[in-house]
């Protein structure tokens, strides 16, 4: 990099690649400045999403012809990044959406809400192609600062505080080992570039060290057992609507860089990493059988998903050799779940519209007579989330454990299909909830917020029990878009 | 091979069916808002969720002549296919295929299911749920066609848990009482245990085939069977796994707790759901793989055990039971623990003989006995009712009917069928001699419980209180459809006569030559594996037939007479045997044991996890950081707990662990 001349790293093809990137940081400049002459909130959500919309398109377009590898192969602007690049605006576009009537009492800040949320798709992205341990640490600050302020950022909410105050105490501690471990791999080897490092048979003691150290720090991000414990404590206390993005944006970009370090391990760690995913599903689903708020439900259920999707990386190490299988099945389950945690925990951000009683389940009794359609679309939720046929999460369930069968790890598969057979027990409770059992009495004469304020809501809604419909009964197209 | 896209038509038609009646329900209720008393639009619902079925039927008995006409060799009717999932070698495209197997299904649902659907408009009259009961049992009708006329196993697995979810729909749909939606829990989350075999069994068996297309994996399995057996054990724990799905949802051992639960539901719902559809669901599938199933004698002789054990558990407990839908639900589990013994014994055609004798009587009790619940103002205690026959004469009838096919009286269509399966059994020699002795106690139990239940309701003194009850007859919406089954209840077993008594009348097996090519298969494989079939010989045949119909008649008068003056016998039992009484009464007690083996460690589990995870982390260790909790604020007893100091431990012990267990493999 340092003896490398500018003029070559930043071509247009360079600039090209990050394009989707840069919209995004040129949208966040923008948005401050409107911030600062007016405070419409048309203008402001013209915005974001104007450029939300002009970073996807880009995206599009950049993924019809990927580039490759640019600045100097410490990035990596390939298909998958790109879609992962699609999957993140995704879930940022929902998380704004189901924020915009959010917030009561908080509105003044409203624009450094939406700059903060605008910058962590940057993140993301940055951490999805990264190529180069560096570069993937700038992505991960890049998405976490901005998350630290936003979990607090109902300020006079202990709850909120307290989930921004250990979320940000704990991923520094996590971003340290990051990078100790990358520090480690770089007295070992002498580069932080995984290109080269994919060159080197094998690691010594002290590469590996770096290697454990790193991918604990990973762990962390996508929450997988022993580093799970933070998750119901700063899922349940953050703003839903970031909420909604911690639990599928962040946890989407680590896994996507996962993929691409999972050849620093050895096969041996196959065992391992299939135990860890087992004991955080098994973690994660018992844990959410014995929840009664839903919020914490979910985010226990996240640990669980998070669990899943890890046996992908283990099936990759175990002898899976079909070629992009662990990639084509991650990216699939992670869309789904993406869509479907998104749709359900904004849900609950717009029932918490009216106060903030509803996650508690005794709350969600009865609701499906008062507001039909909420309860249908958390019910399609509820359902994808447990795996049911024709919905999004039954296909990246069965990628998933088929993944695991054709690496020989049949022990594992079983284990995991019985374990997400004990997920249906608590995603049913909700359905039972809202439709077969009457309304609390404390409930009876509560009013339905506004049609017009939740219209961003029911919006972003719609749009994700459409992809979760869509991804369940047409996979073919979104497979095909993977595969290609 | 014909290509037909109309075929797709079979299952949508009650899918678009089902979602009108939905869009109806909204509207009533919406119009329920504005006047309370509105009328909606249930009579609407209604016609939409019975046409739908019927068109459905239409097309199904459409598809079967077209079938017919064919030569027997290339009777199959394929749908356009729907290239539904392409990830590398994962292909799976969805096709609706009607073969025999399948055509026979298709009219079973289709035919019993337009027969229950024009009886639920009368049930169900009044219930203000009354268009979205249509729309859930129309969306049943979807899946349970989807599971039958799928070619792909992932296709059939769409229907499987669409039934399940629909059937827990239905459960629960009466859930003002409480408990209803507690059954629809346990029968959903019991169905997914055996789910999550099937999904284990469908992995391997794409391991093993590298397809999930039905036809292909039955062509491919005799493939699999030469030489060393290299492939035997995979291929019996596939077909293991696949059969424990199928106890799941065909309510044998030792997943059968559920059904009995199940009877929670409206009783149309029991009818066709948990007697006549559903729950054969499991026969169907072995019966549509048959040989994979019969390359292993081993897996054969697990389903029979299985179903021989579950006939006579199912049995015995029907005996004490004092709900006459549990009587029934019991019945159920018992009969389709004699599909299993057929399927498990080699006898393809004649467990499907059995499911579709059953449908038709098992089917008709059901909807009897809702005319009697219905009649008598929702009682459902065999001890407050008696001397019914008077009060309700046609459906008093048609029970009669569904009670002498049920307990296997000689001609009734449950003669042949069952007398079939024993056959079958008896032929197999060996350990299944034990298992033909199992299933003729439990046909001596079948024909006691089923008379005492017909003395129990219809003779006797009148047990119910006249003041509060007075039974009535059932209007013409439910009593037709009792007529229609009842007729083919009795005159179901010129389907399949005996081939002594064929010989006879000079009428052919029907259904066996109408199923021949799809069990050929299955049959070629078990002459692989086991050598010829024994073949019964004509004397023998007849002692067959004597012994079931000598034992059916015996225990179908001893049981009638038992109870035709009352509920005394019922009393002594309980008296003398007090401990029999209610160990069969309570199932064997195996809901007890789940109770105290499975789900309450379960349960203590969970609760010691999230408080190993929400408190004993927490509270366990030093509690340091007050001077930060002071920092923000009052109200954060959460901080001084240290939980974040013990978030921040776990996580670096996690790191030191993979560190050294990666350093050290």
């Amino acid at each position: 990099m340092i003896q490398s001349d500018l003029a070559r790293v930043y071509d247009a093809d360079t600039l090209w690649a990050v394009s989707p990137a840069i919209a995004l940081a040129l949208g966040v400049l923008v948005l401050l400045m409107v911030g600062v002459v007016t405070h419409a909130r048309w203008a402001r959500g013209a915005v974001v999403a104007g450029t939300l919309g002009l970073s996807a398109v880009l995206q599009v377009v950049v993924l019809g012809d990927p580039p490759g590898a640019v600045f100097d192969g410490t990035f990596m602007a390939d298909h998958a990044s790109g879609l992962w690049g699609l999957l993140f605006l995704c879930g940022t576009a929902v998380a704004w959406l189901y924020s915009l009537n959010y917030y009561g009492e908080d509105r003044p800040y409203k624009v450094e809400h939406d700059v903060m949320m605008l910058t962590t798709p940057i993140g993301m992205m940055l951490m999805a192609g990264a190529q180069d341990l560096l570069l993937f640490f700038v992505g991960l600050e890049l998405l976490s600062v901005p998350l630290y302020a936003l979990c607090a950022f109902r300020r006079n909410r202990t709850r909120s505080v307290e989930a921004g105050l250990k979320y940000f105490l704990l991923g520094a501690f996590g971003a340290a080992f990051y990078l100790y471990g990358a520090a480690l791999i770089f007295s070992a080897t002498g580069t932080l570039s995984l290109a080269v490092l994919k060159d080197f048979g094998s690691f010594s003691t002290l590469a590996m060290s770096g290697v454990a150290l790193l991918m604990a720090s990973v762990f962390f991000k996508i929450s997988v057992f022993p580093f799970h414990l933070w998750v119901p404590d700063v899922y349940e206390g953050a703003p839903t609507p970031v909420t909604a993005l911690m639990a599928t944006g962040t946890k989407a970009a680590a896994f996507a860089f996962l993929l691409r370090v999972t050849f620093l391990l050895p096969e041996s760690a196959a065992m391992t990493v299939a135990t860890i995913a087992i004991v955080t599903m098994a973690l994660g689903n018992l844990g959410a059988l014995v929840q009664q708020d839903v919020k914490r439900m979910l985010a226990y259920s996240g640990v669980a998903h998070a669990g899943t999707v890890l046996l992908v990386v283990a099936a990759a190490l175990g002898g899976d050799r079909q070629p992009h299988g662990a990639l084509d099945a991650a990216l699939y389950y992670m869309a789904a779940y993406v869509f479907t945690a998104a749709g359900a925990f904004g849900l609950l951000a717009m029932l918490e519209q009216g106060g903030d009683r509803f996650t508690h389940i005794d709350n969600l009794r009865g609701l499906a007579r008062r507001r039909p359609y909420t309860a249908a679309a958390l019910t399609l939720f509820m359902l994808s989330l447990g795996g049911i046929p024709l919905t999004g999460g039954f296909l990246g369930k069965y990628l998933v454990f088929y993944s695991a069968v054709r690496a020989d790890m049949i022990g594992v598969a079983v284990i995991g299909v019985l374990l997400s057979v004990v997920a249906l027990g608590y995603y049913l409770r909700v359905v039972v909830a809202l439709y077969m059992q009457p309304e609390p009495a404390s409930l009876a004469g509560v009013a339905v917020p506004a049609r017009r304020t939740l219209l961003p809501a029911s919006f972003a809604t719609g749009a994700c029990a459409a992809l979760v419909l869509l991804l369940g009964v047409l996979p073919r197209w979104f497979l095909t878009q993977i595969g290609s | 091979m014909e290509h037909h896209s109309w075929l797709w038509w079979i299952p949508f038609l009650p899918l678009v069916g089902s979602a009108v009646c939905g869009v109806l329900h909204y509207l009533t209720i919406r119009a329920r808002r504005a006047s309370p008393d509105a009328p909606g639009y249930a009579g609407l619902a209604g016609m939409v969720g019975v046409l739908s079925v019927g068109l459905s039927l239409v097309l199904a008995i459409r598809a079967f002549l077209l079938l017919r006409g064919l030569p027997v060799e290339e009777r199959v009717l394929e749908s356009t296919p729907w290239d539904w999932i392409g990830v590398g070698d994962l292909r799976i495209v969805l096709t609706i295929v009607l073969d025999p197997l399948s055509s026979t299904m298709t009219l079973v649902v289709t035919g019993v299911g337009f027969l229950i659907h024009a009886y639920s408009t009368g049930y169900m009259k009044g219930d203000k749920g009354y268009a979205k009961f249509f729309a859930f049992m129309n969306l049943f009708v979807f899946a349970m066609l989807m599971l039958v006329a799928s070619s792909n196993l992932l296709g059939l697995f769409i229907g499987w848990e669409g039934v399940g979810l629909c059937s827990y729909l239905l459960i629960g749909f009466w859930y003002e009482k409480g408990w209803p939606a507690e059954a629809g829990q346990k029968a959903f989350v019991m169905n997914r245990i055996g789910d999550a075999c099937f999904l284990v069994g469908s992995f391997l068996l794409v391991r093993l085939f590298g397809t999930l297309d039905l036809s292909e994996i039955g062509t491919l399995v005799p493939g699999l069977l030469g030489g060393s057996g290299e492939h035997d054990l995979e291929l019996a724990v596939t077909a293991l796994l696949l059969f424990g799905g199928c106890c799941g949802k065909s309510a044998q051992i030792p997943l059968f707790t559920w059904l009995p639960d199940a009877m929670a539901g409206p009783t149309p719902v029991s009818a066709l759901i948990h007697a006549a559809t559903m729950v054969t669901a499991g026969v169907y599938l072995v019966a549509r793989l048959n040989p994979l199933f019969a390359a292993s004698p081993t897996v054969l002789a697990v389903i029979a055990t299985v179903g021989a054990v579950t006939a006579l558990v199912g049995a015995s407990t029907a005996l004490v039971q004092r709900d006459i839908k549990k009587v029934l639900a019991y019945s159920t589990v018992s009969q389709l623990g004699y599909m299993f013994l057929g399927l498990g014994s080699g006898a393809f055609g004649a467990a499907i003989f059995h499911l579709v004798t059953h449908a038709f009587f098992k089917g008709l009790l059901f909807l009897g006995a809702g005319s009697v619940i219905h009649g008598m103002h929702e009682e459902q205690d065999l001890h407050k009712m008696g001397g019914l026959r008077k009060h309700m004469p046609r459906t008093y009838v048609t029970f009669v009917a569904g009670a002498a096919a049920l307990s296997g009286l000689p001609l009734m269509s449950g003669y042949f069928s069952k007398d079939e399966i024993l056959a079958h059994a008896f032929s197999a020699g060996g350990y299944y001699y034990l298992l033909w002795a199992v299933g003729i106690g439990g046909a001596m139990l079948t024909a006691y419980y089923t008379w005492r239940m017909v003395a129990l309701t219809f003779f006797g003194p009148e047990r119910f209180d006249h003041h509060h009850v007075h039974p009535h007859e059932s209007p013409f919406s439910m009593t037709g459809p009792l007529a229609v089954l009842a007729l083919l209840s009795v005159g179901g077993g010129l389907l399949g006569l005996a081939p002594v008594l064929g010989h006879l009348a000079h009428l052919p097996h029907l259904m066996g030559d109408w199923l021949a090519p799809v069990v050929e298969p299955g049959e070629r494989v078990l002459a692989m594996r086991h050598g010829p079939h024994g073949e019964v010989s004509h004397s023998l045949e007849w002692i067959l037939l004597g012994v079931g119909a000598a034992v059916a008649l015996v225990f179908a008068y001893r049981g009638f007479v038992a109870y035709r003056d009352g509920i005394g016998a019922d009393e002594r039992l309980a008296e003398r045997r007090p401990v029999l009484a209610g160990f069969l009464s309570e199932a064997w007690r195996v809901d007890a044991s789940y109770q105290s083996f499975v789900v309450l460690p379960l349960g203590a589990l969970a609760r010691v996890t999230s408080a190993v995870v929400d408190q004993l982390v927490v509270d366990g260790i030093v509690n340091g950081s007050a001077t930060v909790a002071r920092a923000i604020g009052q109200r954060t007893r959460r901080f001084a707990d240290g939980d974040l100091r013990s978030y921040a431990l776990w996580i670096g012990a996690g790191a030191v662990a993979i560190s050294f267990m990666w350093i050290w493999s």
